[in-house]
């Protein structure tokens, strides 16, 4: 594997995203990013204890000595570990919001980082075998994969994703709606949007899927010049997803908006924390490695 | 206030630009995608005005930026205080006297308005009367009288040399320096064109407070500048080649474009020897152009004195420059000795130096037996072969101080080495820096198998050696003539050089660095200075000698002030030297009124309150353009106020830009 080998610095280097975005290969971002991201970790997260087993493997230093299986080793000699399926009952369902808005962003767009996160995750699920599940959406859903621990999940998740291109309107009120019937199976839902819509709404429409008991992380992708624009001059504003424009003073931008603008993360952050899922800002300019570590900790947290 | 080129002001009509660039430029604001108006609001009016606002104080940046451009070009400047009418003056009568002033009657115009100058000026002041052309003479001032100016002014003469206004306005400059009161110019000038430069205002006094310039040309005047030369090879067929410089003088005020003052001139140039007439051509010329005119079937009248006259027939308004008389040249070898002073000379020595000097009939060499001091006096370059060991011997060194030049080449076989090389040594250092041109010549073949050492005295400069460092050629430093020493024995055997093509070469070489030390010229300009030999008379063209017995003894360096046939008579026989009239100076065509103007009215700070003396031939409004112009100096009469304006256009360029910059997003670096 190459990230294994790999030093640090340069995976680092490689985890920037107008680098990622010249790889071109979502899978090959993926295996660049998840390798990174988990070189180094002594404990491995992958397996964990079950009652179905999978496969026997050689003993690793760092291996928990709970799972190394001492039948095999009195009768051969050898240090063996016990590998379990016990994951494979999670399924992770990625949803994608692939709106008009998601077209914006330097050095990368929006949508660039948000597929490379959406590989990444990913490529990570598949990695720890769990059933992999992918929908994209903007004003309603555009595609729609099924939860699945087939051996070609990873696969076509990423065709679908290398495809994905950021199109019209968002209506991720709509679209979760539509989705919360598909979702039955328990598992893990991951939201990737710019969330532009009403704090209290999104809090609507996440709330059925938790009450379902699925567990929900939302990341929230946003660009530094939406967050705070520089422009100099009075400009004319064009809303990518209703082609309307609005001419705003650069006082108002550089003031009023961005209070505006910091309050509608704050109020998206408290309803995601209302209804328990956890809450990540991704910035398109900013490496990846932020965001995935603190997804794993996030299942660690939940012990899945 | 006063500008000195008010019609740079027509640049102001440039202040539109920005005023239509500020109105009708495009204002829409720029248009950018955003990811959503969720949170946006609509700009409010009084964003508007204030953008506004803003626009106006760069316009005014830039109109001001722009004023005060033009101003700058316009160049303004304040009279000082203390310059007035009733000041006491001292008064500079400077009168042209160079050859363009013996054209029609110029000269009696000169004195007649240097008379009424004197006559005008007021009881409390005093004067200076001066005369230029080359160089400048200060002639009587009234510190005596009156009298004695006038006395002065009527044995003024014209000359023949070409003015120099340069030189005359640094005199008159320093002059003005030593002044207690301010200095006024009188300048009484033909306003010759060719005699200015380009630019009049290079001639500039700064401390000369007013300057009126009065011209003696009226009526419209031509000239025709004749100059030939001759040549033959044999001496009885003449080839002679003569150009005709046609020029006109129109006064200022009437019309130069009449018929009068460009139509065509007939033109005849005959050709004579002894007053026999020997060829004629006619042709037209207009003013401004110049025309040649070939004479190439003349035969030489026998004379032993192979001269040409040639002439115009038609009279023009310069009589003096309608007749030269032109020295047939021939083109005969250099004589050259090759000297055989002593029998160890190798027979081949002498065979390699003929045929190098004499290869494309550059020289003629004679070779005689004995010493130099039975070397003809008409002989200037010597040859000859000496024991390098000892001496050169005291004939050829006495040869030298005549102002001869000799070639000395070694002929001992002593100090050579036992064992001779084989493989012998190549050329080293080549000194390239020479007059000689030696770096340009091959020695890549030259091997030298015996060099014998040679003793260098101090102030010897080596101009070839060896890859061993062993001298071959050096130049000896002499008094007067030239000598150099070449440490090869040229037979051959010592070394290839005298084989070697760079071998003809550099004798030819020697020959003509030779003669270009002892050759005198055939024609100077008028006025020039020039060096001579010693032990030389000059004649003039009258057959007078020029030299007192102790200048003809020592060389050193004359000036000829009138044009003719000199003669320069030495031991080497008579030199013909003929001093030209300067084709420039023969150009009688006008400076322009307006620059004329200009010039003047720089110094011309309290023209207002003068009063020029009645005949004045200035125009008046030449008084009204008035100005300095970027003063290099202190200007006691007038304040330039560029030193103002510059800083603060720069101020403002500084101030436009950052505005621009900071409120219109404008890059200026083209991003």
């Amino acid at each position: 594997m190459v990230a294994s080998v790999m030093p640090m610095d340069v995976a680092n280097r490689l985890l920037k995203p107008e680098v990622l975005a010249r790889l071109g290969s979502l899978d090959l971002v993926a295996r660049t990013v998840v390798d990174g991201v988990t070189t180094g970790l002594h404990r491995s997260p992958h397996f964990g204890f079950s009652q179905e087993f999978a496969e026997y493997r050689a003993y690793n230093e760092g291996d928990d000595l709970r799972y190394v299986d001492w039948n095999v080793y009195a009768r051969t000699d050898r240090t063996y570990i016990k590998r379990f399926q016990g994951e494979t009952n999670t399924a992770v369902t990625l949803l994608l919001d692939a709106s008009a808005s998601m077209g914006y962003g330097t050095p990368v767009t929006k949508m660039r980082q948000a597929l490379h996160l959406v590989a990444s995750l990913a490529y990570m699920t598949r990695k720890q075998h769990d059933a992999l599940g992918l929908a994209i959406f903007d004003e309603t859903v555009r595609q729609y994969l099924a939860p699945s621990a087939r051996p070609d999940a990873l696969v076509r998740t990423l065709a679908r994703l290398e495809r994905c291109e950021a199109g019209a309107g968002t209506d991720i009120i709509e679209a979760l709606g539509s989705l919360r019937a598909s979702m039955t199976r328990r598992g893990l839902v991951i939201v990737v949007s710019d969330l532009y819509a009403d704090a209290d709404e999104l809090l609507k429409a996440l709330q059925p899927l938790a009450h379902h008991g699925q567990d929900l992380a939302v990341f929230h992708v946003l660009d530094q010049q939406e967050i705070e624009p520089s422009m100099a001059r009075i400009s004319a504003l064009r809303d990518l997803e209703t082609d309307d424009t609005v001419i705003v003073d650069p006082g108002f931008l550089q003031n009023a908006y961005r209070t505006k603008f910091s309050a509608h993360c704050e109020s998206v952050q408290q309803a995601c924390r209302r209804i328990g899922a956890d809450y990540t800002q991704v910035m398109s300019s900013e490496p990846l490695d932020a965001a995935l570590q603190g997804f794993l900790r996030f299942r660690e947290r939940r012990g899945r | 206030m006063n500008l000195l080129f008010p019609a740079y002001l027509a640049g102001l009509l440039a202040l539109a630009l920005p005023w239509l660039l500020h109105r009708f430029s495009d204002q829409r604001p720029q248009e950018l995608s955003f990811p959503s108006k969720r949170f946006l609001e609509p700009t409010a009016p009084p964003v508007s005005r204030t953008r506004k606002l803003k626009y106006r104080v760069l316009l005014a940046l830039r109109v001001l930026s722009l004023l005060l451009l033009c101003m700058l070009f316009a160049q303004p400047w304040i009279a000082s205080q203390g310059s007035s009418g009733s000041q006491r003056m001292h008064h500079l009568v400077v009168i042209d006297q160079s050859l363009s002033m013996r054209a029609g009657d110029r000269w009696d115009m000169a004195l007649e308005q240097a008379r009424d100058i004197i006559d005008e000026i007021p009881e409390p002041d005093t004067m200076e009367l001066i005369g230029f052309e080359r160089t400048v003479h200060r002639l009587a001032d009234d510190s005596e009288s009156v009298a004695a100016v006038t006395q002065a002014l009527s044995a003024m003469q014209p000359g023949y040399a070409a003015a120099d206004y340069g030189t005359l306005m640094q005199h008159l400059d320093s002059l003005a320096a030593d002044a207690e009161v301010p200095v006024r110019l009188w300048l009484i000038s033909d306003e010759q064109k060719s005699a200015m430069p380009a630019q009049l205002n290079a001639l500039y006094a700064p401390r000369i407070a007013q300057m009126t310039a009065r011209s003696v040309v009226s009526g419209l005047q031509r000239n025709v500048h004749l100059r030939a030369a001759a040549s033959s090879r044999d001496g009885v067929n003449v080839q002679l080649s003569a150009q005709l410089l046609s020029s006109v003088s129109v006064p200022h005020g009437e019309n130069a474009g009449s018929a009068t003052g460009t139509d065509a001139q007939a033109v005849t140039v005959q050709v004579s020897s002894a007053d026999q007439l020997l060829a004629e051509q006619q042709t037209t010329l207009v003013p401004g152009e110049l025309k040649s005119l070939v004479f190439d079937q003349l035969i030489l009248p026998p004379s032993s004195n192979p001269q040409l006259q040639v002439s115009l027939r038609e009279a023009d308004a310069l009589s003096v420059d309608n007749r030269v008389d032109v020295v047939v040249r021939t083109d005969n070898p250099m004589p050259v000795t090759l000297l055989h002073s002593e029998r160890a000379v190798s027979a081949n020595a002498a065979v390699f130096l003929a045929t190098a000097m004499e290869t494309d009939s550059l020289a003629r060499v004679d070779i005689m037996e004995g010493n130099a001091e039975r070397v003809p006096p008409d002989t200037q370059h010597l040859v000859t072969g000496r024991d390098l060991q000892t001496n050169l011997g005291i004939d050829v060194l006495n040869f030298v101080d005549r102002g001869s030049n000799a070639l000395v080449f070694r002929s001992d076989r002593t100090g050579q080495p036992e064992s001779p090389s084989l493989q012998g040594s190549e050329m080293g250092a080549v000194d390239e820096s020479h007059a000689l041109s030696l770096g340009d010549m091959d020695w890549a073949g030259a091997r030298f198998f015996e060099v014998a050492p040679l003793a260098l005295f101090s102030g010897d400069r080596v101009l070839l050696q060896t890859s061993e460092q062993q001298p071959i050629l050096v130049e000896r430093a002499t008094a007067r003539g030239r000598l150099m020493i070449l440490n090869d024995r040229l037979d051959g055997e010592g070394s290839n050089l005298p084989l070697q093509p760079a071998f003809v070469t550099l004798m030819q070489s020697i020959l003509r660095y030779f003669d270009a030390n002892t050759a005198l010229p055939d024609q100077v300009v008028v006025g020039s200075r020039f060096v001579l030999p010693a032990n030389v008379q000059v004649l003039d063209p009258a057959g007078q000698p020029l030299l007192s017995l102790d200048a003809s003894a020592r060389s050193g360096a004359i000036e000829l002030d009138e044009p003719g046939m000199y003669s320069i008579v030495g031991v080497r026989g008579e030199h013909s030297l003929r001093v030209v009239l300067d084709a420039e100076e023969a150009d009688l065509t006008l400076v322009e009124a307006d620059q004329m103007g200009r010039w003047q009215a720089r110094h011309s700070v309290a023209a207002s309150g003068q009063t020029a003396p009645d005949g004045s031939t200035v125009d008046s409004e030449r008084q009204a353009a008035t100005s300095p112009l970027l003063a290099q100096g202190p200007n006691p009469s007038g304040v330039a106020l560029w030193y103002f304006i510059l800083p603060l256009l720069l101020l403002f360029l500084l101030l436009e830009s950052g505005f621009a910059n900071r409120r219109l997003d404008v890059r200026r670096d083209g991003s």
